[in-house]
């Protein structure tokens, strides 16, 4: 949209993941096919070990055979055989962006295996064995009591159709708890669990957990302590990264974290840039006055002037 | 350019008329949602102010201002020559009272009715609620007031456009002691411009 010089309708990806012993630096450029068909195309595929160039394409056997650029090497098993560590620091990659309509009810989209949207979230779980499930249900299910009024108990079942249902007992009144099923859980109670799942179920060698705006729906009490329970997390498996986008100054005033883990997204007439708050001169003095950095934040993008936004609702009267 | 903070998001035009007024350029309003909030970031913002100036705006909710100054300041050790700390007596509301021709016809109440000596209101805000609540404008009264008593539904946006786009400061200052200090001291103000932004 905001494409400036001629990129020739390029996207480009310049990653350099400091992953073990080694600098790693993949270059993907991607391009629509000419002629009609539109198919994404690689434009370039390069990737670099410790500064040395380990692959570069297209190749002359990808101009003999232009069918080649539809895949990357990334992506095969065959091909990246030289720098599988770079395959499977990307293939460690989670995204996730729980949508609690789709959870309650999954024949909303087609769902695709690892669907970020939770398309077939339930399922996953029912695929952990059993045993393992269990034990990861039961720390569920602690986190849960604390932070849900009158939660008590969250099991998986199956019913008669063979769909796997997430089943939680609520106290009340009566003697039993009442049973409700992922159909019936409040937004946050989805997403909350969600979150949890995709904290306990992460892998114990690392990689990189990508969350969407983690506050949606959440009391801003239980927002306030996210922080924590990444970091948490973060203790048992030191190699998980978490990558958090957020609006909450709820998660930005948590006192572990620094102007330095910041990145600041800015609209620009140039596109969007993004700035480590810790580099961004003209809040120095802010910074060194330790003011809240969500204010700092909000300084530099908060919109200016909403009077716009509150005459949307006004008629003809005045 | 000036930063400023204040206390609520009704004080955010006043304080940026006054420091128009007082002939600086406004870089951005923050607004901390709360005394409570706001009184514990006044000596970072008298910190902050190393690089850009800042100006908070503070009520003294008819506390004595010289008490309630030396209590809010108790933790800065040197004042930074760009920084100032502004304490609205009674309340904004009484500044914006202050200029009773431009309030009067603003929000269509008799000016005869608009106490001379803002000041001296225990409570600027209620007498303000409590003109609305009578005003002839019946838009005024829904907007502004619930019963003349508590703020309504609109509150906020009519308080901020009427100190954007009528109150006039000069005339209030005359009135308002507290306020024609603010303006002096906000004038005097070094490298405010200079600093640019």
């Amino acid at each position: 949209m905001f494409a400036r010089n001629n990129q020739g309708g390029r996207l480009i990806l310049d990653v350099r993941p400091g992953d073990g012993d080694d600098a790693w630096r993949y270059r993907l450029a991607i391009r629509g096919e000419k002629g009609g068909r539109n198919r994404p195309i690689v434009d370039e595929e390069r990737v670099e070990r410790n500064g040395t160039v380990i692959l570069e394409r297209p190749d002359p056997l990808d101009e003999a055979d232009r069918e080649r650029l539809t895949q990357t090497h990334l992506e095969q098993i065959a091909a990246n055989q030289d720098f599988r560590a770079l395959a499977d620091y990307f293939a460690k990659v989670q995204y996730f962006h729980l949508v609690p309509q789709i959870i309650r009810d999954p024949a909303r989209v087609s769902s695709s295996p690892s669907d970020p949207f939770g398309a077939d979230f339930i399922a996953q779980m029912n695929a952990v064995p059993t045993r393992r499930r269990n034990a990861w249900f039961d720390r569920m299910e602690r986190a849960l009591r604390s932070a849900v009024p009158e939660f008590q108990s969250l099991r998986l079942e199956v019913d008669t159709a063979g769909r796997p249902h997430l089943i939680a007992g609520y106290k009340n009144w009566r003697g039993q708890p009442a049973r409700q099923s992922e159909a019936d859980f409040s937004d946050g109670t989805l997403r909350l669990i969600g979150l949890l799942w995709s904290l306990i179920s992460a892998p114990a060698n690392g990689g990189v957990l990508l969350l969407e705006e983690p506050e949606l729906s959440l009391n801003s009490a239980i927002v306030r302590t996210l922080p924590t329970v990444l970091a948490t997390a973060q203790r048992d498996r030191t190699l998980l990264q978490a990558v958090v986008t957020t609006h909450a100054p709820e998660l930005l005033d948590d006192e572990g974290v620094q102007p330095t883990e910041v990145l600041v997204l800015r609209v620009t007439p140039d596109g969007s840039t993004a700035d480590i708050l810790a580099g961004i001169a003209e809040v120095q003095g802010e910074l060194a006055a330790e003011l809240p950095i969500s204010d700092v934040v909000n300084g530099l993008i908060a919109p200016h002037d909403l009077a716009g936004l509150i005459a949307v609702g006004q008629g003809k009267r005045r | 350019m000036i930063n400023i903070a204040v206390e609520g998001d009704s004080d955010r035009e006043v304080a940026r008329a006054v420091v128009t007024y007082a002939g600086q350029r406004v870089h951005q309003v923050r607004v901390a949602g709360g005394k409570n909030k706001l009184d514990p970031l006044i000596p970072k913002y008298n910190v902050a102010s190393a690089q850009f100036p800042w100006v908070v705006f503070r009520d003294s909710d008819s506390q004595c201002p010289k008490l309630l100054r030396a209590r809010l300041t108790a933790g800065i050790s040197s004042w930074h020559p760009q920084f100032s700390l502004r304490i609205a007596h009674s309340m904004s509301e009484a500044w914006l009272l202050a200029d009773r021709d431009g309030f009067a016809d603003y929000f269509r109440v008799p000016a005869a009715r608009i106490p001379r000596d803002p000041e001296e209101l225990p409570n600027a805000k209620q007498t303000l609620l409590g003109l609305c609540g009578r005003s002839r404008s019946r838009t005024i009264r829904e907007e502004v007031t619930v019963s003349g008593t508590r703020p309504g539904p609109l509150y906020v946006t009519r308080i901020n456009e009427f100190a954007s786009t009528a109150w006039n400061v000069a005339e209030a200052a005359s009135a308002s002691e507290s306020l024609r200090r603010a303006v002096h001291r906000i004038r005097q103000i070094p490298g405010a411009i200079a600093s640019g932004g």
